[in-house]
């Protein structure tokens, strides 16, 4: 089974874990990692390295990350030396359905189809409620 | 010497938004990350370079590379120094360059370091490192982002 790890600055990733089991149901193979101000960076590269491998079990582990370009997504860059043998996808700016839908679909797919499925399943997350029922109102006149 | 407008101690070297308010700042449009282990891995150096703001050139060097680089005549460019650690900066003042001001912002705690202001933490090597970077005459202050006070360190070493 693929394996997921949620990285955030601060709580942000222990509460994409947690508000997710309310709608899945499980944790299995799930897992997150905070930074906090004063942590150490070279420490929290090598705690997701750690948690990274602790995941795989042969499908590969999905990481999430809340920003593009900040620590938690730079720790899986630097994971690439400090894993060669683990096959995992690193995917930046986090939101709650790309997060439940990996979880849905991991038995479903390879990691590759997964990671490009659910980066699609987050950006479609993402909509506006009055130009949506403005769409809305369009398609049905 | 080139152009440095802002020198700064960051073991997250550049991360997100927090580069970006500097380079507003600073009014800078080149940064120089001094980093040996960076230097040498290209994907690293990928990541690192996309995650800069918009439309700054970005240069990654060794410490070597980069007393060469710095120590160049000026070409125009502002540019914004970044570093892991103050030993980094320590070598390339040693090598030649001029750093009037250092600024920290950020040195998280780690088993051999103990907490010197706020958030950031020092060994003793790095302790001594400051206090070498101070008496060859560079400023040395603590301010993690623009809007905030910035702290002379100088009492807490």
């Amino acid at each position: 089974m693929i394996g997921i790890l949620v990285l955030s600055h601060g709580n942000l990733s222990q509460g994409v874990v947690e508000s997710g089991k309310m709608i899945v149901g499980t944790n299995e193979k799930v897992d997150y990692l905070g930074l906090y101000g004063g942590d150490n960076i070279d420490e929290f590269y090598d705690r997701t390295a750690e948690k990274i491998k602790a995941l795989d079990d042969g499908d590969g582990v999905l990481v999430f990350s809340d920003l593009y370009g900040a620590s938690p997504f730079k720790a899986t860059a630097y994971c690439v030396k400090k894993l060669p043998d683990t096959l995992y996808r690193s995917i930046s700016g986090v939101n709650f359905s790309m997060f439940i839908e990996s979880v849905l679909l991991r038995e479903t797919m390879e990691l590759e189809d997964l990671s490009q499925h659910v980066m699609n399943t987050g950006k479609q997350g993402i909509k506006e409620l009055f130009t949506e029922a403005k769409t809305l109102t369009k398609e049905e006149t | 010497m080139r152009n440095i407008v802002f020198t700064r101690i960051d073991d997250r070297l550049i991360h997100g938004q927090v580069m970006t308010a500097w380079v507003h700042e600073t009014k800078a449009n080149e940064i120089v990350i001094i980093d040996n282990e960076v230097a040498q891995d290209d994907f690293l150096k990928m990541i690192m370079t996309s995650s800069a703001p918009a439309g700054i050139k970005v240069l990654i060097m060794s410490e070597e590379a980069a007393i060469t680089y710095l120590t160049q005549e000026p070409d125009g460019n502002k540019l914004i120094v970044l570093a892991k650690n103050p030993k980094v900066i320590k070598t390339i003042t040693d090598g030649g360059v001029k750093i009037e001001k250092l600024n920290v912002g950020g040195m998280g705690a780690r088993k051999d370091r103990t907490q010197l202001y706020r958030n950031i933490s020092v060994s003793d090597e790095e302790r001594a490192c400051f206090k070498q970077i101070m008496l060859d005459g560079t400023f040395v202050y603590v301010q993690v982002i623009p809007e905030e006070k910035s702290a002379n360190i100088e009492q807490y070493l």
